[in-house]
């Protein structure tokens, strides 16, 4: 190729200020402003606010029109960024898998990473290009008076933030390769989230409580919130590594920096509640649990691929720490699970810390406790019959899901039948079953005997899983000897005497 | 060191092993064909030499740097191009070049002068302004080599990329291989069109089932299958190519290779001129009407249908 030659004006086209942005979100603000999903939903909420609007500032006599109008606004405005514009990400990691695109992207300097932070971020850029040119209604809505400034527009930044939230949800579903998933996962979740935005909004006692959340005048309203806010970055940034995971090269390892990061979000949150109102801290293991619950099960669903000699150096290097850290967060589902056996423990000790130890309040730190190991039993238990039944398989998001459904769908038919027939021994037939021990549980005739079996069935299900575990293992202590030679080389050649 | 080196090379899909004990190195600046059947595991042996797939055993090094443990040091030494790709909605030419010259860290001058570069190598100057995905697919093909040499990487995987191209487009195509492959560029390239390998690689690399079973250059492979395989006939008849399949399955030393209009291929199995003499002097015998009978001169696709036979 030649060396010296005249730049074709074209080509000194391209944009300095484009130069100073992500490579990735140029080019999909390029595509997706282009697109004409986007042109036809951007103006279709132009079209149905103003036609809205005029209708019910033309129809009403009365003076409640400013909120109506409020309300008009953040329906169209939920409904435009919590369901239409993630629903465009359904699909953005796989058809770049399906289209070969990927592979030609990950051989240059982008990281899976930023990759998908870049298709995020192009998305969360269109939001919020819908929700500013909304402005003028936002105005026009003013001039009708009762407006609580504050409070709307804080909903619409919390709107934008769940809008955000969800956006990288649905990326981090579009990164799963079966087609059924995606759809059921994606349509089941657009229609909760726009029947919960029509309810939030609509319904006049929620939207008191949503306003008096975003006013900070309701009780606790600021933990509640901090809570909140911190709740959709996690479990945002959950989704997008799991994408970015699901196209990254085996050498780069997400699985430790994700599992710190996790430890790191409890222990903020841990923190939040240690600071707040006495009352307010009972709900803490609820939402340590509830925050695990996702980490636990993208840890178990991990593929025990061999770890390359670059994922286990940084480990050997740290000797005994090193080893002892492998044990809990090398990628795969065999370090996973003793991963959620540290996730158990901290959701068990936090109901006890935070739980008040009160004699009037022993009974529900009792049943806080046992829904706390039923819960970690419910993840584990479909790990196990993967295990057993398709421990080869090399579609362990799929087959986990597949277990787990069948378990709640087994569950339910001998809860229908115990109902149907009123025969007691089949709740003791399946009391294996962990859904079936809340429903023991949940019955005050069966409650003692659920928290009787809820902890030996726990670690009954952890122990078998850890024995099948033995043999990568294995492979992976005779990798960690291939990488000490390669220190030991290192270290041969850095002094050679 | 040589620019490709693959040890032991093992790839399995639960139970499918689609490669099974590669082993092969490719020299710097030499043009290594890589020629199988579909489904042999061509494809995935040029993704994991491309990082993008990761071997169950055994190792490759691109320039001595370890593919698995390495793989963005990889990346930037080599150019890949897929078999099959899609190309970006509402993105123009130079839009699409712009994004990967970003994506592999150029940036103003520089990155204008990659872009310029290889927009005048693969000549899609003309084509700046044209939506990429409303390309032919040979000004996709020049695309895509562009993008794959935005960084000049020193070694390029290129999976099939004369395929469904038509005779211009492919020539076009061959010119600009040629023209790298004088830069001293390693080339690592698989295709179904087998002549035109021969005539632009120092060696073949031939697998079968994931397994190697010839690796060599054009002219000892087809001496190689000269020792074993023996000559091939075209004969012409009156009457249908049936007719002469039907007999040279009653007749011994004579394999019928392939219809042709007026008769057909056939494989001698013997190089004595005595034997081919026999053969003929019996096809008259038995009826057929022989209009034309010839030897033809070996191929590599001749060569390859042996070896696999062999095999």
């Amino acid at each position: 190729m030649s060396e010296e030659s005249i730049i074709h004006p074209l080509v000194t086209d391209t944009s300095k200020f484009s130069d100073k942005l992500s490579p990735m979100l140029v080019k999909e603000l390029r595509q997706g402003l282009k697109g004409t999903t986007f042109v036809i939903l951007f103006i279709a909420i132009q079209v149905t606010l103003a036609l809205l609007i005029l209708g019910q500032s033309l129809a009403s006599s009365y003076d409640n029109t400013g909120n109506d109008i409020s309300t008009t606004i953040f329906v169209c405005i939920s409904l435009a960024t919590c369901v239409l514009q993630p629903l465009r990400a359904i699909s953005a990691i796989r058809s770049e898998i399906k289209e070969n695109t990927i592979d030609l992207m990950l051989i240059t300097k982008l990281s899976a990473w930023k990759i998908v932070f870049g298709k995020w971020i192009s998305l969360v850029s269109q939001s919020a290009l819908i929700i500013a040119a909304i402005t003028p209604y936002l105005i026009l809505r003013y001039f009708f008076g009762g407006m609580q400034l504050f409070a709307e527009l804080m909903i619409l930044m919390s709107i934008f933030i769940a809008s955000a939230g969800i956006t990288g949800i649905f990326i981090g579903i579009s990164s799963l390769p079966s087609l059924i998933l995606r759809g059921i996962f994606g349509l089941v979740m657009a229609f909760y989230i726009g029947l919960g935005s029509l309810f939030l909004f609509l319904n006049p006692p929620t939207y008191y409580d949503l306003t008096s959340l975003c006013s900070f005048q309701a009780e606790y309203s600021f933990s509640i919130y901090s809570l909140l806010l911190i709740g959709t970055i996690y479990i945002c940034w959950l989704a997008l590594d799991f994408a970015a995971g699901s196209i990254a090269p085996i050498a780069e390892n997400r699985a430790t920096p994700r599992r710190l990061i996790c430890l790191g979000v409890l222990t903020i949150i841990t923190m939040i509640f240690f600071l707040s109102e006495p009352d307010f801290r009972r709900a803490a293991p609820w939402f340590i649990g509830i925050f695990s619950i996702p980490i636990c099960i993208i840890s178990l669903i991990e593929h025990p691929l061999f770890t390359t000699s670059t994922i286990s150096i940084p480990f050997i290097r740290r000797g005994i720490v090193g080893r002892i850290g492998s044990y809990f967060l090398y990628p795969g589902w065999a370090s996973g699970l003793n991963f959620v056996l540290i996730l158990f423990v901290a959701t068990y000790c936090s109901a006890l810390f935070f739980h008040p130890t009160t004699s009037s309040h022993s009974d529900t730190l009792q049943e806080l406790l046992t829904a706390s190991i039923i819960s970690f039993s419910c993840i584990i238990f479909p790990l196990l019959l993967t295990r057993i039944f398709f421990s080869n398989t090399t579609k362990l998001f799929l087959i986990y899901f597949i277990a787990l459904l069948l378990t709640g769908l087994l569950s339910l038919i001998v809860i229908i039948v115990k109902e149907s027939s009123d025969t007691e021994a089949i709740y003791t037939i399946f009391c294996w079953l962990p859904p079936i021990q809340f429903a023991l549980f949940d019955r005050p005739s069966t409650e003692e005997t659920a928290h009787l079996i809820a902890l030996p069935t726990f670690f009954f299900y952890w122990i078998a899983c850890f024995l099948t575990s033995s043999k990568y293992w294995k492979h992976m202590r005779a990798n960690d000897a291939k990488s000490r030679e390669i220190i030991d080389a290192e270290k041969a050649v850095d002094s050679p005497e | 060191m040589s620019a490709i080196s693959v040890k032991n090379l093992y790839r399995y899909f639960g139970k499918l092993k689609a490669v099974d004990g590669l082993s092969f190195e490719v020299p710097h600046g030499s043009v290594c064909g890589f020629i199988g059947a579909n489904g042999a595991g061509k494809t995935t042996t040029m993704r994991m030499l491309s990082t993008l797939d990761y071997p169950t055993m055994g190792s490759i090094e691109i320039c001595g740097i370890d593919v698995v443990n390495h793989p963005a040091k990889v990346r930037s030494l080599l150019g890949w191009m897929p078999d099959h790709f899609g190309n970006y909605d509402h993105m123009t030419v130079l839009e699409y070049l712009d994004f990967y010259a970003r994506a592999l860290g150029y940036s103003g001058k520089e990155k204008h002068s990659r872009i310029q570069e290889v927009m005048e190598f693969a000549d899609l100057i003309p084509l700046a302004d044209r939506l990429s995905n409303k390309l032919s697919k040979g000004m996709t093909q020049r695309l895509c080599l562009g993008r794959a040499l935005i960084h000049d990487p020193q070694v390029l995987i290129l999976d099939e990329p004369a395929a469904g191209l038509d005779p211009k487009a492919r020539v076009e195509l061959k010119h600009l291989i040629r023209i790298l492959a004088e830069e001293g560029k390693t080339i690592f390239i698989s295709s179904h069109i087998l002549s035109e390998l021969g005539e632009m690689c120092d060696s073949l690399l031939f697998i079968n089932d994931g397994r190697i079973v010839h690796h060599g250059d054009a002219e000892s492979l087809l001496q190689g299958s000269d020792n074993a395989g023996g000559l091939f006939y075209d004969v012409q008849i009156i009457g249908t190519p049936d007719k002469l399949a039907d007999w040279a399955v009653t007749s011994p030393h004579v394999k019928f290779i392939e219809d042709r209009k007026r008769g057909g291929k056939i494989r001698i199995d013997s190089d004595d001129p005595a034997i081919a003499a026999d053969i003929l002097r019996r096809m008259i015998k038995d009826g057929l009407q022989i209009t034309e009978f010839h030897k033809e001169q070996r191929n590599l696709e001749d060569a390859f249908i042996d070896i696999l036979e062999q095999q």
